[in-house]
């Protein structure tokens, strides 16, 4: 019945051949495996590695802004809040399972610890969506309250816990405000290593200082290389960077110098530079009226913001810098300056002032005294502010010295402070008219600008660098802000460039003095156009000025007051500007006289 | 009695010990493989753990394994009748009884365990064939045992694909044209048959489900479905490809751990892309060595055979075998459209591997029994 295996059949040979198909079958997919995972390995990894890291990028603490004796003018609070890690609070299934339970978590604890929701179920699911590996903050930034009832009641637990972020925040609220600038979010900080997937939040400096030095203030941004599973969420930390925290800026500001200007200037729409003559350290720049930087943290509300932009008093503007103004009188020593200087002036001339100037043909203009002033020297017309002195001079000399002067100081030109929008006033040329006119410079232009009138405009800064030039003995400098930098607490501030040496403007002693005893005359003398904003027991120098504008119903003034104290030896340059004011008299002096009285009185600091 | 063990020791020394060697090693490397698998499981009992029952179906396989192999497989002759209409009335009652998963019907849901016809089908198969070609009388060299025997395979073919199964009904012709080839079926019919197959692939495509005919879009072009049907052959085969030369190690594939190849597959169809991603190149020879070296062993046995009803049964198994593993790997590897096939004794799954060591088990049966003056024969 057994059929035994007949050895003629062709059994041998044809088992051998199907044995070889299936061990060459066996042998292709060997070759092709080594193809595989040994010659295209790497591009398979690397393919891998794509699909499942992903780089999120940590910025560096901000760094701080202190004043010139260590305060801190900008700093970092810890703000501690709710953090929900998605890892952990996964639900197996559609995605909705996970967003729900999250979203019923979230309402159970605004529950358990009486606060508002901040975020929606919206909020969670777009964060489940866009970026479910790093936590989301439930809340931001929680009181002592708020901390107390969450260790009472919750606690850790899994997949929530509290976490602190850094969140700037400006010590004395509106100081300096404008000058110091805000913080915003930052947007995607483009670094050499291209760009990251995931940025944490970062305070970006959006204005002022906080713009200026934002480089330094930034730091080093560190980061983790999150290996991520299938759905997106957090795996594993396959590597991090530490961030270095950003360097520390201090300034050259004296905080309770500038404090003290700024409530001086108090409810008066205005600025006040206060200045170290030698040098153009600045130790004080304010401007009023202010508003309170905290509000700015951690973002500005819609309605603030229309607010500051809608008020009539433009609080925005730092106006220092960024508003320029017709000097008024202020410029006249300087026109003086510009007339000793030039040949075709008698230094000795003294004029006759009789209380009006025949400037053209039909033209007759006045000085603010329109009984005349009668014979003055150039010490007396400073000191009196005389306006037909100053025409008579210019017609003397021409606008080219006084041009050229303007020019040497830097009017018409930004002086380089490290502030944002610094405008840079105008030095009206025959080129200037042309292209707004289409006329050249006339003599009614040259001698409205010989007393700081018409086309010529110049901001507070600048004068005060006008002002150092004269106290310091012709030196022009370059103002400045910045004290210096430091990597870390533990090290001093350095500078990291050097300083702009002040250059000489190549006055003549002689030529200066003049001013100078002009100058100090407008204060001491009983004549003197400041003389109400004498100091007991101080000799200072100064100028006082107006300008006038808008229309003759309603009529305001500009009102200046530059001055450097003491007269010998001047420690500090100062200007201060009361923008539609009563006068110079009435406006800017006495709060020049207030400062002064600080400084010198008190034995204030400088 | 004292007799009775006395044969039954000298049956077990008969055994083809290095076949079971290679049987023990593939289970478990399996085992550890689905081990590793398993890094994202936490918590459930520790049976319900998926290489806890794979250890579980294997001690049971391997138990049935030893049982068929002391038994004589000439007694399943005369049974093969019986076992063949069998395994066709549960092909039919799974069409009815059977639990719908993935839209096909090809599971008896048994509480424990899911069975699965399809597998008990192809041992069936193996063992009519065999009986059939074992007759002198039914020379395959003429037209009607030729067609008869076609019609063995046609009908449990058939009723598989309408579960529709086409993986497993893939399996059952090509133990078919083993059998015959090895039996002498002649040139001139391959050819013919060869010719018919081809002529047949329009009318194939014309029949196949639109998901086949996706499946097979997809492999030609991975990107049509980024998502569905082209993600985990694209992960595998990535998965494959980063293994390199020695693999990322046990538990550290990237691809299985943060389930860029979806749980639900690694263990089971793609456990091949798990070895290979984290074992590497090397890991790969010692798997395919390990199968090759079966191939060997199941070819020597068939040359062994005392009798012609047990080479055709071991080559059955053998075509069985191979079948599976090749579908398996090309799959994985990304040279094949995904069919649905277990990489043998390797993938997850009870009802395969204990099938699977019951063929085998037949083949050591046959082993056992051999013509000892034959060894020179191979």
């Amino acid at each position: 019945m057994n059929q035994r295996p007949n050895p003629t059949q062709p059994h041998r040979l044809r088992l051998r051949l199907l044995l070889a198909l299936m061990v060459s079958l066996q042998g292709g997919f060997l070759v092709f495996l080594w193809n595989l995972q040994v010659v295209q390995g790497h591009s398979y990894q690397e393919t891998i590695s794509r699909q499942s890291l992903r780089r999120v990028r940590h910025p560096g603490l901000r760094g701080k802004l202190y004043d010139r004796n260590g305060i801190v003018l900008a700093d970092n609070r810890p703000a501690t809040g709710i953090a929900l890690y998605f890892e952990e609070l996964r639900v197996p299934g559609p995605s909705s399972r996970t967003i729900d339970r999250i979203d019923t978590m979230v309402e159970d604890m605004a529950r358990i610890l009486e606060m508002p929701r901040k975020v929606s179920r919206e909020d969670i699911a777009a964060h489940y969506r866009s970026e479910r590996l790093l936590p989301l903050m439930a809340w931001r930034d929680l009181d002592d309250a708020a901390l107390a009832r969450w260790a009472e009641r919750m606690g850790p637990q899994l997949g929530v816990d509290l976490l602190t972020e850094a969140v700037r925040s400006y010590p004395y609220d509106d100081l300096m405000s404008q000058t110091m600038g805000y913080v915003g979010r930052g947007g995607m900080a483009q670094d050499d290593e291209g760009p990251y997937d995931f940025y944490l939040p970062e305070m970006e400096g959006k204005a002022g200082l906080e713009k200026v030095f934002d480089a330094k203030l930034r730091g080093e941004a560190g980061g983790e290389l999150v290996r991520i599973d299938v759905s997106s969420y957090r795996h594993e930390v396959e590597a991090f960077r530490a961030s270095v925290p950003g360097e520390d800026v201090q300034l050259t500001l004296d905080a309770r110098l500038q404090r003290l200007c700024e409530r001086i200037l108090g409810d008066a729409t205005g600025s006040m530079v206060v200045m170290k003559p030698e040098n153009g350290e600045v130790l004080a720049l304010a401007t009023s009226p202010r508003y309170n930087l905290n509000e700015f943290v951690p973002f500005l509300p819609n309605d603030v913001w229309q607010g500051l932009l809608n008020d009539k008093r433009r609080p925005l503007v730092n106006r220092p810098v960024a508003e320029q103004y017709p000097p008024g009188s202020v410029i006249k020593p300087f026109v003086c300056l510009a007339g000793l200087q030039s040949e075709a002036f008698d230094p000795l001339s003294v004029f006759m002032c009789t209380g009006s100037y025949q400037a053209g043909p039909r033209t007759i203009m006045h000085c603010h005294n329109r009984f005349g002033h009668g014979e003055l020297t150039m010490e007396e017309a400073i000191e009196r502010s005389c306006n037909v002195y100053m025409w008579k001079l210019i017609e003397e000399t021409g606008y080219g010295p006084v041009r050229q002067l303007f020019q040497q100081v830097g009017l018409g030109e930004e002086t380089g402070l490290e502030v944002d929008h610094e405008v840079s006033g105008i030095l009206p040329t025959d080129e200037w008219k042309r292209e707004r006119f289409n006329q050249r410079l006339l003599g009614g232009d040259f001698a409205n600008i010989s007393i700081g009138q018409g086309f010529l405009t110049v901001t507070p800064i600048q004068m005060a660098v006008l002002t150092s030039a004269i106290a310091n003995g012709g030196n022009l400098v370059t103002p400045t802000l910045l004290q210096g930098f430091r990597a870390s607490e533990e090290e001093p501030f350095q500078l990291s460039e050097l300083r702009k040496e002040p250059i000489d403007l190549g006055w003549q002693a002689e030529d200066l003095s003049r001013i100078q005893k002009g100058m100090v005359d407008v204060v001491m003398s009983p004549r003197g156009t400041a003389r109400s904003a004498q100091v007991p027991g101080l000799s200072y120098a100064g100028k006082t000025g107006t300008a006038q504008f808008g229309s003759p119903g309603n009529r305001r003034y500009r009102s200046w007051m530059i001055a450097y104290a003491p007269a010998e030896n001047p420690r500090i340059a100062a200007v201060v500007l009361i923008d539609a004011g009563q006068g110079s008299g009435v406006d800017a002096a006495p709060r020049m006289k207030l400062l002064m009285q600080a400084l010198f009185s008190q034995g204030g600091s400088s | 009695m004292k007799r009775q063990f006395r044969v039954l020791g000298r049956h077990l020394l008969q055994l083809d010990w290095l076949a079971l060697a290679c049987t023990v090693l593939l289970l478990g490397l399996g085992v550890l493989f689905i081990y590793s698998t398993s890094v994202g499981e936490t918590g459930g009992s520790w049976w319900k753990l998926q290489w806890v029952r794979q250890i579980l179906f294997a001690l049971i396989g391997l138990g049935g394994y030893l049982a068929v192999a002391l038994f004589d497989y000439r007694n399943l002759k005369e049974l093969s009748p019986l076992l063949y209409s069998g395994s066709l009335l549960l092909l039919v009652g799974v069409l009815i009884f059977g639990k719908e998963r993935n839209g096909s019907r090809s599971w008896y849901d048994l509480g424990v365990v899911d069975f699965q016809p399809s597998e008990l089908a192809k041992i069936g198969l193996i063992l009519a064939l065999a009986a059939f070609l074992n007759d002198p009388q039914r020379s395959i060299r003429s037209p009607r045992p030729l067609l008869l025997a076609f019609a063995l395979c046609g009908l449990p073919t058939g009723l598989i694909l309408l579960q529709p199964d086409l993986g497993s009904a893939m399996i059952l012709p090509c133990i078919l044209f083993a059998i015959l080839f090895v039996a002498g079926l002649s040139w001139r019919v391959m050819l013919l048959l060869g010719l018919m197959g081809i002529l047949m692939l329009p009318a194939g495509w014309a029949l196949a489900k639109d998901y086949q005919k996706e499946r097979v879009m997809v492999f030609l072009n991975p990107d049509r479905d980024p998502l569905g049907a082209g993600w985990n052959m694209k992960q595998s085969r990535m998965a494959v490809g980063s293994g390199g030369l020695n693999g990322k190690g046990l538990r550290q594939g990237t691809q299985n751990v943060l389930g860029y190849l979806p749980d639900t597959v690694a263990p089971t169809d793609f456990i091949f892309s798990v070895i290979a991603e984290e074992t590497g190149f090397v890991g790969c020879i010692l798997v395919l060595s390990a199968y090759v070296l079966m191939f060997f062993l199941l070819a020597r046995t068939a040359l062994l055979s005392l009798d012609l009803f047990g080479r055709y049964v071991v080559v059955g198994v053998l075509a069985m075998l191979f079948v599976h593993v090749s579908i398996n790997v090309a799959m994985t590897i990304g040279l094949m459209p995904i069919v649905g096939l277990p990489l043998p004794l390797v993938s997850y799954g009870g009802s395969f591997i204990v099938t699977l060591l019951l063929a085998l088990g037949l083949a050591q049966s046959v082993h056992v029994r051999r013509n000892a003056h034959s060894f020179s024969q191979i």
